[in-house]
């Protein structure tokens, strides 16, 4: 499936600010941006299918929006 | 309450005397008088919240005057909660506040938080946002987080029932936390100077709608904000999450929760003397396990768990009590066995180690 996906914080200094890429679900999403960009493996991130957070993989539907987001400690 | 001082609120269609009456009635606390706290304090003083709490350990440093404006080049060096409480007493004589010059940990959050109804999470670093995350979750304290980095913030309401009258945390977003170099601060990642000035002045805003009741909070919903492109994203929550990963499940577990090893942060592996050792080994909220093989002598004259170093992870379920003492021979075991316990179950020990080992003890034995 196609998707769309934005990334947040420290992840843009890995990865395009936005970017079209093809996965089945989000764990397969993550494993193939981890096969590209090894500093990406064992990442705290948070994800996000159509604004929603989730925490399984989650299947991913044609043009579905998907957020990837680190935590932000800074105050 | 004077009355020209809150004209403006007075007037507003919404919030009027109603309004103001319920801010004067809250006690809010601040964690953190940096970037988010100083103008988060600034408009809940001069907003004329009854009672603020400001709770920082920090000094005020030159570098900090670039975005925490309630500071002046002349307070370089002073302590930033007093200087803090100084400015807003001057702002407006009619709040109370208490300045408190501490970090605050897992010992005595609970004691500064039980005064206050309203928490702002202003802090700037992952032990002590689980920590605040944590604690308020066990008192059911309302939460507003922020945190920024670089050009962006995320904020969020956190243990504020929505609509269905369910509640999340910090740890809905992120179960689990970052490794220590995962999440740069401001000071190695920089941050353009208005973002913290936007975020906790949004923060207040969401302080004081949920004090007057007013508008819709960002309960459940993490909005992150973009101050680059203008863009701002909004996510929701998800609620009936089970929380994973190790968290304390009451007040007292909250007290021996060590939020620094649970981020990962490089904590020294304490050590315990010989001495210190005989006066406590009998006291039964410690758990002693030899880590030596059983043929290596003396045997240890107290009540302990004898599990073999190399045996520690296949046995690590018979480890019941959160105070753990490592012997063996010399020190070197206990040390890797702690420093073992502490990556793989991070916050779920205190741990301490014989420095010296039974080497170092036997003297001592038979006095």
């Amino acid at each position: 499936m196609k998707v769309h996906v934005k990334t947040f914080g420290s992840l843009t200094d890995i990865l395009e600010k936005e970017f079209e890429t093809s996965a089945t679900d989000t764990a397969d999403l993550l494993a193939v941006l981890i096969a590209q960009h090894q500093e990406l493996a064992n990442r705290n991130l948070l994800i996000a299918v159509n604004n929603t957070v989730v925490h399984t993989a989650v299947e991913l539907k044609e043009n579905d929006q998907v957020a990837l987001m680190p935590p932000y400690s800074g105050g | 309450m004077a009355t020209e001082r809150y004209s403006r609120h007075y007037a507003l269609k919404g919030f009027g005397a109603s309004g103001q009456q319920k801010l004067q009635d809250a006690r809010v606390l601040v964690v953190g008088a940096g970037g988010l706290g100083c103008p988060a304090l600034q408009f809940l003083a001069a907003a004329g919240v009854g009672s603020l709490g400001i709770i920082d350990h920090d000094r005020i440093e030159l570098s900090n005057l670039q975005r925490q404006l309630l500071y002046d080049s002349e307070d370089i060096g002073l302590a930033k909660a007093t200087v803090a409480a100084t400015k807003l007493r001057r702002l407006n004589p009619e709040v109370s506040i208490q300045a408190y010059v501490e970090q605050i940990h897992a010992k005595n959050a609970a004691q500064y938080l039980q005064d206050y109804d309203l928490v702002l999470d202003c802090t700037d670093n992952f032990a002590a946002r689980y920590l605040l995350c944590d604690a308020c979750k066990l008192l059911d304290k309302p939460l507003i987080f922020g945190a920024i980095y670089q050009y962006e913030g995320q904020l969020a309401v956190f243990n504020v029932a929505d609509a269905q009258g369910q509640k999340t945390t910090y740890r809905h977003l992120f179960p689990h936390p970052p490794g220590p170099l995962e999440a740069p601060d401001c000071n190695t990642a920089g941050v353009l100077g208005v973002l913290p000035g936007i975020i906790g002045t949004m923060q207040a805003t969401e302080a004081i709608k949920l004090l007057a009741g007013i508008g819709t909070l960002l309960s459940n919903t993490l909005m992150t904000i973009n101050i680059l492109d203008n863009s701002t994203l909004t996510l929701d929550i998800p609620r009936a999450m089970p929380l994973e990963g190790n968290y304390p499940s009451s007040l007292a577990a909250l007290k021996d929760f060590d939020y620094i090893s649970f981020c990962g942060m490089p904590n020294a592996i304490q050590e315990i003397s010989p001495q210190q050792l005989i006066q406590e080994w009998r006291d039964p909220d410690h758990l002693l396990i030899d880590l030596r093989n059983a043929e290596e002598m003396p045997r240890l004259p107290v009540d302990h768990l004898p599990i073999p170093l190399a045996t520690l992870a296949a046995q690590v379920e018979k480890i019941n009590r959160s105070r753990v003492i490592f012997i063996c021979q010399t020190g070197k075991r206990s040390l890797a066995a702690a420093q073992f316990l502490q990556q793989q179950y991070p916050g779920r020990y205190q741990i301490v180690h014989l420095a010296g080992g039974m080497d170092a003890l036997q003297p001592y034995l038979h006095n």
